[in-house]
């Protein structure tokens, strides 16, 4: 292809892609005889599929005592125990993996167009008559007990899952979609395959696509796959209570080099306002350079990491500002962290930072929604919080939508200092 | 080295990671798309010397500028070591002759964009992806940081500070630091072992001048690429380019020349301790090069072994009831003089040794297997996995999936300009498909099956 003859050697016999542009239409939704809900977008740029199959409940619909379970169940829905149809799906290079979020779990499957018949053939079988034997159920386990710790082992994430405890405590949005050795532990196959018989119907169900197939075949090929699924009917989700984490300081101990030190703040239920309003907070505060926080790394030099993480979920959300320093300046970092969010609080954002966090919020999310394997999960991520996948095709004028007076009144409403949580984890310090 | 941050909820593999991007896209992958035009791309070079590639990508209203400067961890000497990425952080966030850093970052923020760079062993990359509106933001954007920089000694002593928390960072984060060590290790007596992020005692001692003659010798058109991936026109983007870049002067940097690395004189097995409850373990093994005709046949070798669903190497190690580990990931990592193929492994820290041993001993033996059915005689054949078209469909799905982001292949076009030797008259994915069994026998035998590895182990702490 590439030869070292004259110059222009790297298009002598290229063969060029063009990419067609993103339908305007976008993603298009449709409903099954079985209450199978169905959602297209048609994606020409590559030969491949993404499926997000999205089963509603979540972490939210486990029962108390048995966090995990909606993971441990989605897991084994595609646990094949017949090696040769392992075998059959790795040669067709079908890549599948499980995702637990507060108020979905979903099988994520990925492939080349002109294999997803034959995966699907082979999925949908273990899908609808799953094995929920001990042995099975136990292998899981114990690989969810390792990826517990694997999360334990990294403070970001040890701080997001201590910050979701302390202030989503009581409700399946407070922990690991991995559970925990004590959940975990509590879980028996009659928990599993009755979690399944409740809530692996087609009311509560939706297969999200982005693929260069055509409309026809793919409705085609999940009727013919999924239609066995019974209707049943649509979960219905506990209420998240309303709890607010006392103290409001949590301090874990690890002897690493850095600390990390965080201050999270508990959102309310998604809508697309709140959404819009939530991620350009999100922005403003640590997303990137010229954000709230990056002055803590530029000019202070206290770290390398800032950043701000959203995590929203249907009945509340999560906002966390945080940075990692080293361990001897942590009180340093505690304190320049609070002066940033109380900043922000008392004079509240300007009108061109304002302007700025939304240039940014709707180029990011262009650039997360590029690849089809993201723009499915995030189709699938609107539906399952309630917001309506078709929220992706308006998300762009909705982040204009909010005036600077609304976006001050939010930060008002959610960043008061009485209501943040500091997570810090590091060395034990001298008192 | 990625200069900006770690995503939030992503545990840092390096390599595997970034494997992606960096092996699938260093490769040409991106050329294979089922749609195609002969109207999409130009390649040209300014009179200056400057290699520029424009693709058009018009599905999606952004635009991604990538640059490639002939300059990495490679060129640096003991005292010099982590200069690379000093000046990479300094270009990043620091200022230039017409704006400080606090006025690129203002900039960057109002024009909706991402800012980044990396260094690596070969190469500096400085990216910039903005909506389509801002283009002219983006490319004089780039244009002034790499080559209008202003290098003070106040503005180095304070990115020197942040440089020395990442490397605190690093020291916190068990794979990104294994996969350090074993480079060291594996490319010990030659220049890719120095470490990307260099020393903190080095970087305490640069100067602004250290790295202002840097910045001065390879921050020249001839020794750059230039790759911009998006929504435009070619015709209109070829005129802004040569406009905006054509003025830049510079005389390229002497050559330089590296010999090609060569495998270890003798393994190494290191242990660190850090704060964790699992056992997180890498093991390295020589590679082929960048512009190596075995390439094709070590991607295919690494994906049978160790990526999707139950690669060898991991059904290797968890046979019947004994499960000597929970998830492993292969990477293959190619580089102008040399490359490593890293595994990736995380476990019960009491099934470390069993692991390590099996792992290697099962590494050595992989140029014993059988791949394909037509390796087996006989009715054997008939129930035998065909391991070999299920890596030719993995790879095949990758290089699809690699044409959906565009800085990604930004990046990769701005790489291939300057590492590719243009000897190699195939296209990828052909080559992919003329792999035979044999030729996986043959670099498994040459680069896993008489080799020395090198193994590092992140432990928990004995106290804990």
């Amino acid at each position: 292809m590439f030869t070292k003859k004259g110059l222009p050697f790297l298009l002598a016999g290229l063969l060029l892609a063009t990419f067609p542009a993103r339908p305007v239409s976008g993603a298009q939704k449709r409903t099954l005889e079985n209450g199978l809900t169905f959602v297209l977008e048609r994606d020409m740029s590559s030969a491949t599929t993404v499926l997000q199959i999205l089963i509603k409940g979540g972490m939210r619909a486990e029962p108390a005592g048995r966090a995990g379970l909606a993971f441990l169940t989605t897991r084994l829905a595609v646990e094949i125990p017949d090696s040769g149809k392992a075998q059959e799906l790795i040669g067709l290079a079908t890549r599948i993996s499980i995702i637990g979020q507060g108020d979905s779990s979903s099988i994520h499957i990925e492939c080349l167009s002109s294999n997803l018949e034959p995966s699907l053939k082979v999925l949908s079988k273990i899908f609808l008559d799953p094995l929920f034997s001990g042995i099975r159920v136990d292998a899981v386990k114990k690989h969810m007990e390792h990826q517990c710790r694997i999360e334990e082992d990294d403070s970001v994430e040890l701080g997001h899952l201590a910050a979701l405890r302390a202030f989503f405590a009581g409700s399946g949005y407070g922990g690991s979609s991995h559970g925990d050795q004590a959940s975990l532990a509590a879980i028996k196959s009659r928990d599993v395959s009755d979690f399944y018989k409740s809530t692996f119907v087609g009311s509560n169900i939706l297969l999200c696509f982005a693929s260069d197939l055509p409309e026809e075949t793919l409705l085609s090929l999940a009727g013919r796959f999924f239609a066995r699924l019974p209707m049943g009917s649509p979960l219905v989700s506990k209420p998240v209570p309303a709890g607010e984490p006392e103290p409001r300081s949590i301090r874990l101990e690890r002897d690493t080099k850095q600390a990390f030190v965080s201050a999270a703040y508990r959102l309310p239920a998604a809508s697309r306002r709140n959404f819009a309003l939530a991620t350009i907070l999100q922005t403003a505060l640590g997303k990137g350079q010229g954000s709230r926080l990056w002055p803590l790394r530029s000019d202070k030099k206290l770290a390398y990491s800032v950043n701000c993480r959203l995590t929203q979920m249907q009945e509340g959300g999560l906002l966390e500002a945080y940075l990692e320093t080293e361990a001897a300046r942590m009180e340093e970092a505690r304190e320049s962290l609070r002066a940033v969010m109380s900043g922000l609080f008392e004079a509240g954002m300007a009108e061109d930072e304002l302007l700025s966090a939304k240039t940014a919020t709707r180029a990011d999310f262009l650039r997360d929604t590029e690849a089809k394997s993201r723009r499915v999960s995030t189709l699938a991520l609107f539906e399952s919080l309630g917001m309506g996948f078709d929220f992706l095709e308006v998300l762009l004028p909705e982040i204009d939508g909010p005036g600077l007076d609304e976006v001050n009144a939010y930060v008002r409403d959610f960043l008061a200092p009485e209501k943040a949580l500091e997570v810090v984890i590091g060395p034990k310090t001298e008192p | 080295m990625n200069c900006l941050k770690r995503p939030a909820g992503k545990k840092t593999i390096p390599g595997a990671a970034r494997a992606l991007p960096v092996l699938v896209l260093s490769l040409g992958l991106w050329l294979v798309g089922p749609l195609r035009s002969e109207e999409a791309a130009r390649y040209f070079v300014l009179d200056n010397g400057l290699k520029v590639f424009l693709l058009e990508k018009r599905n999606v209203p952004l635009v991604n500028v990538a640059a490639a400067v002939n300059l990495g961890s490679k060129d640096e000497t003991p005292e010099t070591s982590g200069s690379v990425h000093v000046l990479e952080h300094y270009i990043l966030f620091r200022g230039t002759e017409t704006r400080s850093g606090s006025d690129i970052s203002r900039d960057i923020r109002r024009h909706g964009a991402y800012f980044n760079a990396h260094t690596g062993q070969d190469l500096a990359f400085f990216e910039i992806s903005v909506p389509a509106a801002s283009v002219d933001f983006a490319l004089s954007n780039q244009k002034d940081i790499l080559f209008h920089l202003k290098i003070t000694e106040e503005e180095l002593e304070t990115e020197k500070e942040i440089i020395l928390e990442e490397f605190r960072q690093l020291e916190d984060d068990p794979f990104k630091y294994a996969a350090g060590l074993a480079y060291q290790n594996l490319f010990r007596g030659h220049p890719y072992a120095n470490p990307l992020i260099g020393s903190p005692e080095a970087i305490k001692s640069l100067t602004a001048e250290t790295i202002a003659s840097l910045y001065r010798r390879y921050f020249v058109p001839p020794n750059c690429a230039l790759a911009v991936v998006g929504d435009f026109s070619l015709q209109d983007m070829e005129a802004r380019v040569r406009q905006v870049f054509g003025e830049v002067t510079g005389e390229a940097p002497p050559p330089r020349d590296f010999a090609p690395a060569k495998p270890p004189e003798k393994s190494a097995d290191l242990e660190v301790e850090m704060d964790v409850q699992k056992a997180y373990l890498v093991i390295a093994a020589p590679a082929p090069d960048f512009n190596s005709p075995e390439q094709y046949a070590m991607d295919v070798l690494t994906e049978i072994l160790g990526r999707g669903v139950h690669p060898l190497l991991y059904s290797a190690l968890n046979q019947g009831p004994r499960k000597l580990v929970e998830t492993l990931q292969l990477a293959y990592q190619s580089h102008r003089y040399g490359g490593a193929v890293l595994a990736f492994l995380t476990l019960e820290p009491k099934n470390l040794s069993a692991a390590k041993r099996e792992a290697v001993n099962y590494l050595r033996r992989t140029r014993d297997e059988d791949f394909s059915p037509q390796d087996i005689p006989g009715e054997a054949q008939m129930f035998a996995f065909d391991h070999l078209r299920s890596a030719k469909n993995q790879l095949k799905y990758n290089a699809y999936q690699a044409q959906e982001r565009g800085l990604s292949m930004a990046i990769s076009l701005a790489q291939f300009m300057i590492l590719r030797d243009g000897q190699a008259e195939s296209r990828y994915l052909e080559s992919i498909d003329r792999v035979k069994s044999g030729d996986l026998r043959g670099v498994a035998g040459k680069y896993l099956g008489r080799v020395d590895y090198v193994i590092v182990s992140i432990i928990p702490k004995k106290t804990k």
